[in-house]
């Protein structure tokens, strides 16, 4: 597939704050897109760039091939669903959603469809002449969508869109979200600051951190293959190791554990990252240490162990293999499990 | 299971709600009890008494007042004191709705200082600052003086006692009424709201007419009561720049208490002023329901 | 980080706006420092009528009168509009209460003024500045009730709860800790409440006796009948005490707010 939306060297300054700093994504059509980061990485600055609400300092963003930056922000094909959702409280439901289709100036029977298909995709239809403040969050947060989508925009801009539900309620909407941009055959692309979030989303991700893009993959690579220290810190539940390489191995506060295949040179500071799933408990293994204590999360448990670094030891466990908080365990894993980064 | 500290049993508790309760309220609502709204029922009851002999009232039933009110002479004097209040309404929120507006474009900082210095006349004496623009206006004032000082004219200008001057008068003691709600009402405004519009495909002058125009209307509403009802009941600007010539209701009222002596007939006067604050309140209240919507409704 | 957008045209009315609120009153000012007995022409620069107020019995009996009214006025305010303001906040939530307790700070004054004249003529009482204090004291009150009210729903109830949790008494608390949370508030309120009853002219008008004018009344008499030359000079005194004492109330509250 080709590049569909084109961002390359974006930069935006704010003061002294670096916003964006050289920040290049391609962004192919139809792809479910997520922009994760911590807050303040750039990722929304960026959303806004692209929709036209804030201007950019240097950089070209080109969409189908087109300059996009040199259209004003009220032509774009590009529809942003606000993070407060944006609603506007003194119009009902069906109002809200035809307003953009009545600026486009449409024929009043085309919008007329236009809003009741769309307000039948998202289930609302009943509450058409309803005001937002009568909605709960989960329907104000359908709204929303139904208002940016009905204008078939190329790209749909998304602001940390389920960060105001509750958890099952997120969970259904992500759902929901998928089955939306794979039924429209709309690109999206999503803000959010929840990795978990992005990972079951997104087709793609690229990881901000302090205006620069980190990373950019497939989930599976970012879990499986994280390019930095920050990303395997931030993507999903890891154990760090810094320390100092040898040959095969790493020495960490004293301790040195195996190392997989690396092109890193002997005496080299790294890290190495080891998933808390990788590790297994026996009798005999790598390290040990004294359980601590154990949270449950569902089908598995967390264990933490002390075993004599500064942090603990995180261990996935099955459940009705917990042993005792107290007991000393032997923590075995394999090398090739594991992942050596270069520490900066 | 007893506890350690000795149980003083739920009457005493609620007893002591109940008390903490009267302490804080009782004060301040039996004063307003005893001194507006005693006070509020006097003047309804006197606009169905009748006249006394020497001032005061006499305790004879009758709907005279009323139908007094609706004399043509009455009316006229009402209707144009309704209408100098609207053209400075109307005014004020022509010349206030920018300059909130321009206010909340400003940094935070200037924003406050701006507003300080908006509202500081008005806090300050209402007959010095009327009384100010006789001084300005008048004609050996010193407009008049520097026009014609200019050779702009040559016979000064009668600026003074007519009906614009009243306005001018109302228009300068209450302004900042209407600019200060208008600026609270925009600031409450998401911006997010304004983007929205503009992200969906309006222009900026659309999304300002479609959006913050209609979200700041509660503003404009209470700043329009604010202006309004201090102006239609005003007898200070139209006596000193009206020059007695235009009366208006404010003092219409003002001389069935202190000069004729009629106070039933006052009291309807006075009473209509209520009313029209009440009726407008209840327009405000009804407009701030549709356009910031209710979840009762 | 939203960048401010230029003013442009909006300047035009934010800046003619300052002119009109600025420009009669500083005429006025300028004019209180005439050496003609006329209030209107400028003919020399003098200070002699700064000095003729202070030499005018009928002046210095006014401004007694009126700081008279004032200081007892914002006693009563401060007491009652502060008590009624936790009442409110903390004890009763009733947007009707709320209602009835501000309603006395937007009431028509020229309402106001007839309803306590007509109580008190029934009362038979006689006029004079204790009826003027009664009657300030009942829309400055509300003033007090606002502000206050204003600040108390922008501190955590929880404040209060967690004093209490830590085994504080009701009384105790109040003193503790409601008490100096709003005292920024109290003060602000109080300083409003002297400023309004300072410069209160239409409710003293009904309400006082014909021996103990007020400065407001003595000010109406001479703007009203004949302009007297030292009127300027009051205006400025009394225009500057408002502004002053408006701008330190300004520093405890934001005042714009409260509106």
């Amino acid at each position: 597939m080709s590049s569909f939306l084109n961002i390359a060297g974006v930069s935006k300054r704010y003061g002294d704050v670096q916003a964006l700093n050289n920040v290049s994504i391609d962004i192919r059509e139809n792809e479910f897109f997520a922009l994760l980061g911590p807050s303040g990485c750039g990722k929304t600055t960026l959303l806004r760039a692209l929709a036209g609400l804030e201007s950019l300092d240097s950089g070209v963003v080109t969409l189908a091939n087109e300059d996009l930056l040199s259209v004003p922000a009220n032509k774009r094909p590009v529809n942003l669903m606000f993070q407060s959702y944006a609603l506007f409280p003194h119009l009902n439901v069906y109002d809200n959603v035809a307003y953009g289709l009545r600026r486009e100036k449409l024929d009043k029977t085309e919008i007329d469809q236009r809003v009741h298909d769309v307000l039948k995709t998202v289930a609302l239809i009943d509450q058409k002449d309803r005001r937002p403040s009568q909605l709960s969050g989960g329907q104000k947060q359908r709204v929303a969508l139904a208002r940016a989508i009905v204008k078939r925009p190329k790209i749909l801009l998304l602001d940390e869109p389920l960060s105001a539900l509750d958890k099952k309620v997120r969970s259904e909407m992500q759902l929901e979200l998928k089955r939306l941009q794979h039924e429209a055959g709309i690109t999206f692309i999503i803000v959010t600051h929840d990795q978990e979030e992005a990972m079951s989303i997104a087709d793609r991700i690229a990881l901000m951190d302090k205006g620069v893009v980190v990373q950019i993959a497939t989930p599976v690579e970012m879990y499986s293959a994280p390019k930095t220290k920050f990303v395997a810190d931030f993507i999903g539940t890891s154990n760090l190791f810094a320390g100092t390489l040898g040959s095969g191995t790493i020495t960490v506060q004293g301790k040195s554990l195996p190392t997989p295949v690396t092109a890193l040179s002997a005496g080299a500071k790294a890290v190495l990252v080891l998933r808390p799933e990788d590790i297994s408990l026996g009798i005999a293994g790598t390290i040990s240490g004294t359980l601590v204590s154990s949270n449950f999360y569902g089908g598995s448990s967390l264990l933490f162990f002390d075993c004599g670094f500064e942090q603990l030891v995180k261990v996935s466990c099955a459940l009705n293999q917990v042993p005792p908080v107290g007991s000393t365990c032997h923590l075995s894993w394999s090398a090739s499990d594991s992942i050596l980064l270069a520490d900066a | 299971m007893a506890l350690a500290v000795k149980s003083e049993g739920r009457d005493a508790i609620k007893r002591r709600a109940l008390l903490s309760r009267a302490v804080f309220l009782v004060p301040g609502l039996t004063y307003i009890t005893a001194f507006m709204l005693i006070p509020l029922g006097f003047i309804i009851a006197y606009t169905f008494l009748s006249r006394g002999t020497y001032g005061g009232i006499e305790f004879i039933f009758t709907a005279e007042n009323y139908t007094r009110a609706l004399d043509s002479l009455y009316l006229g004097v009402l209707i144009k004191s309704i209408l100098i209040a609207s053209t400075t309404t109307i005014l004020a929120f022509l010349i206030g709705f920018p300059v909130a507006y321009a206010i909340t474009k400003l940094p935070t900082n200037r924003q406050n200082l701006l507003l300080v210095l908006i509202v500081l006349p008005f806090w300050t004496n209402f007959l010095i600052r009327t009384y100010a623009w006789i001084v300005l206006l008048n004609t050996q004032g010193f407009l008049n003086k520097g026009l014609i000082n200019m050779g702009v004219i040559s016979q000064p200008l009668e600026l003074l006692y007519k009906p614009s001057a009243i306005v001018l008068g109302l228009l300068y003691a209450y302004i900042p009424l209407m600019i200060l709600p208008i600026y609270s009402a925009l600031v409450r405004i998401d911006p997010a709201m304004k983007e929205a519009a503009i992200n969906l495909g309006a222009t900026p002058a659309q999304a300002f007419r479609q959006v913050t125009l209609p979200l700041a209307l509660p503003g404009v509403l209470v700043g329009a009561i604010f202006v309004f009802v201090p102006s239609v009941g005003n007898f200070i600007v139209p006596e000193l720049l009206g020059g007695g010539k235009t009366i208006m209701v404010g003092n219409l009222i003002r001389d069935q208490f202190l000069k004729a002596r009629d106070w039933p007939f006052g009291s309807v006067l006075a009473l209509s002023m209520v009313i029209m604050l009440l009726m407008l309140f209840f327009i405000q209240a009804r407009v701030n329901r549709r356009v910031l919507g209710d979840a009762r409704a | 980080m939203p960048v401010h957008n230029k003013l442009g045209w909006l300047r035009i009315p934010l800046y003619g706006v300052l002119v009109f609120l600025y420009l009669p009153i500083s005429v006025l000012i300028f004019m209180s420092f005439n050496k003609s007995d006329s209030p209107f022409m400028w003919t020399g620069f003098s200070t002699k009528w700064y000095s003729v107020l202070i030499h005018s019995p009928k002046i210095m009996e006014g401004f007694k009168n009126t700081l008279i009214v004032a200081i007892v006025t914002t006693i009563i305010s401060i007491v009652l509009g502060t008590l009624l303001a936790i009442g409110l906040a903390r004890y009763q939530k009733s947007s009707a209460l709320e209602a009835v307790a501000l309603t006395p700070a937007i009431f028509p004054d020229l309402a106001l003024a007839i309803g306590l004249l007509a109580l008190f003529t029934s009362l038979h009482l006689t006029l004079g500045l204790h009826s003027v204090i009664i009657s300030h004291a009942l829309f400055c009150m509300a003033f007090v009730t606002a502000i206050v009210r204003g600040r108390l729903s922008q501190i955590d109830s929880s404040l209060e709860e967690a004093a209490q949790d830590l085994g504080d008494s009701a009384v105790g608390t109040f003193f503790r800790i409601t008490l100096p949370s709003i005292k920024p508030a109290i003060i602000a309120g109080g300083l409003l409440a002297f400023t309004l009853s300072l410069d209160e002219f239409v409710i003293a008008f009904f309400t006082d006796g014909p021996s103990t004018p007020t400065l407001p009344i003595i000010i109406y008499s001479m703007v009203r009948f004949g302009v007297s030359p030292e009127i300027n000079a009051l205006a400025t005194v009394v225009l500057l005490i408002s502004a002053l004492i408006v701008t330190i109330a300004q520093r405890n509250v934001k005042v714009q707010d409260q509106i």
